[in-house]
């Protein structure tokens, strides 16, 4: 099997299988980002709107697929089935809007302050950084046994190619990106907590707080899981014989860090789908493209998000774009310490 | 307080919204649904709630708290004060019968009965609020 039609099994089918569920995994106050009455993804027309969008998906999927076996086509037709869809979601969206329910203008909050916190409170937020940190003390007391130079990535034939060397960023650069990146996921879990509204209506307020704490269970999970798989990752080198690490030995706790996600997932999936889930009451204008949230005058940081399921940041917010700044700055790091 | 206490606002009122805040809040003092000593949600808190600007929240707390009510303290939270109702002068009585016929006016044109509107008033001149 060639590696080009490797990637078309691993990445098209799959991308075609999310794109083809995402529209259900929606709110019921919602329909392809347009917020709508409750019943109206029952309504004949609907089901029309979504019936032209997968078949728009699986159309694009089929050339997809089929120009896998060229490898000098396989990157293009990953690019037009991923914006071939997302042109096919922003018409639907733009059929769907003649039936919007209206913006929310009368609005409620519960006066009560009940205190809020991250699942397991503070000690299993910065319980991570303590398996981090135990995994560099190790690393630093088995300094001699790490090669001189060891693979830090594979290709598609499975043979490494690429390698880093043994020095602070090359040992414990995983470490570092896995430490701000806990951080930066901290700093979320407290702008879901503070900067998310409890809910239009006081109503929909008990179906909020059960969505906020499946999704601040996933996040605590990712952090949990993330420290694992970063700190095992680092010992990698340690498990080098003879210059060569396989890659099946990297591979199966990523499968399994990604099991225990989708694991934690479900959960926030099926509270979504729940069918009393409401309207977020957020304006339609102010969803740009049907999922960048902008809206000054919403004081909210971060909110519930339209299409798929988890938050989003308010662009419209200063505040946000700092909370983006903390993602950035992982993800500038790897390319220079990884 | 009572667990439902709620607040509601309607942004296509012709009242403004720090307005709608202000008199439902102290409908709820009066009522005694909010007792001295408890805590309200901060600004922050209930303007991202409302989906409202922090302001417009900051304005009603702090109206509330020139009458007494409230106490609002910078990064302490809003708290119900034990208050002691001031003695009515004749211009208070005045301007209530002045908004009380405007109100009646309104619900009569609207073809409430006169003997649902006594009704009412009865109920809340007993303080069944």
């Amino acid at each position: 099997m060639s590696a080009a039609v490797l990637i078309a099994l691993i990445v098209v089918v799959p991308v075609a299988v999310i794109l083809n569920w995402a529209p259900i995994s929606r709110r019921h106050g919602a329909w392809f980002g347009i917020s709508v009455t409750p019943d109206f993804a029952e309504s004949a027309q609907a089901r029309r709107f979504l019936f032209g969008y997968r078949v728009v998906v699986w159309a694009l999927t089929l050339i997809a697929l089929a120009a896998s076996f060229d490898a000098a086509l396989m990157a293009g037709a990953v690019l037009l089935q991923t914006f071939g869809a997302m042109a096919a979601f922003l018409y639907t969206r733009r059929l769907v809007r003649p039936y919007a329910a209206g913006p929310m203008t009368v609005r409620s909050a519960s006066l009560l302050t009940s205190p809020e916190g991250l699942p397991g409170g503070w000690s299993a937020a910065l319980a991570p950084f303590g398996i981090l940190a135990a995994t560099a003390l190790y690393l630093r007391a088995n300094w001699v046994g790490i090669p001189a130079r060891f693979p830090v990535h594979w290709g598609f034939s499975g043979e490494p190619d690429r390698w880093a060397a043994r020095d602070w960023h090359g040992v414990y650069g995983v470490l570092i990106i896995a430490a701000l990146l806990t951080v930066a996921l901290l700093v979320t879990g407290e702008a879901i907590l503070r900067g998310s509204p409890r809910g239009p209506s006081v109503e929909t307020a008990a179906w909020t707080a059960r969505f906020r704490r499946a999704n601040l269970r996933l996040l605590m999970v990712t952090i949990w899981a993330m420290a694992g798989l970063f700190g095992f990752l680092s010992l990698s080198p340690l498990l080098v014989r003879n210059g060569e690490l396989s890659m099946t030995r990297v591979l199966a706790p990523v499968a399994a860090f990604l099991a225990l996600i989708l694991l934690f997932v479900w959960p926030v999936i099926r509270i979504c789908q729940e069918p009393g889930s409401p309207s977020d009451g957020t304006p339609d204008d102010c969803w740009k493209l049907g999922q960048i949230y902008y809206n000054p005058s919403d004081p909210a940081i971060i909110v519930a998000k339209r299409f798929g399921f988890g938050y989003t940041l308010n662009f419209g917010n200063r505040v946000s774009w700092a909370l983006a700044g903390v993602f950035l700055i992982p993800v500038v790091l790897a390319f220079w310490l990884v | 307080m009572k667990p439902d206490a709620q607040i509601r606002i309607d942004l296509d009122s012709a009242t403004p919204v720090n307005r709608q805040i202000v008199d439902h809040l102290r409908t709820l003092l009066v009522a005694g649904a909010l007792a001295p000593g408890d805590v309200l949600p901060s600004v922050r808190r209930l303007a991202i709630d409302l989906g409202i600007h922090f302001n417009t929240v900051a304005d009603a707390y702090r109206m509330l708290a020139d009458e007494g009510w409230l106490e609002v303290r910078h990064g302490q939270g809003v708290r119900v004060l034990a208050r002691k109702a001031p003695a009515a002068d004749a211009e208070t009585l005045s301007a209530f019968q002045r908004r009380l016929r405007q109100l009646v006016a309104e619900v009569r044109a609207q073809g409430l009965p006169a003997r649902s509107i006594a009704r009412e008033l009865a109920a809340l001149a007993k303080g069944e609020l």
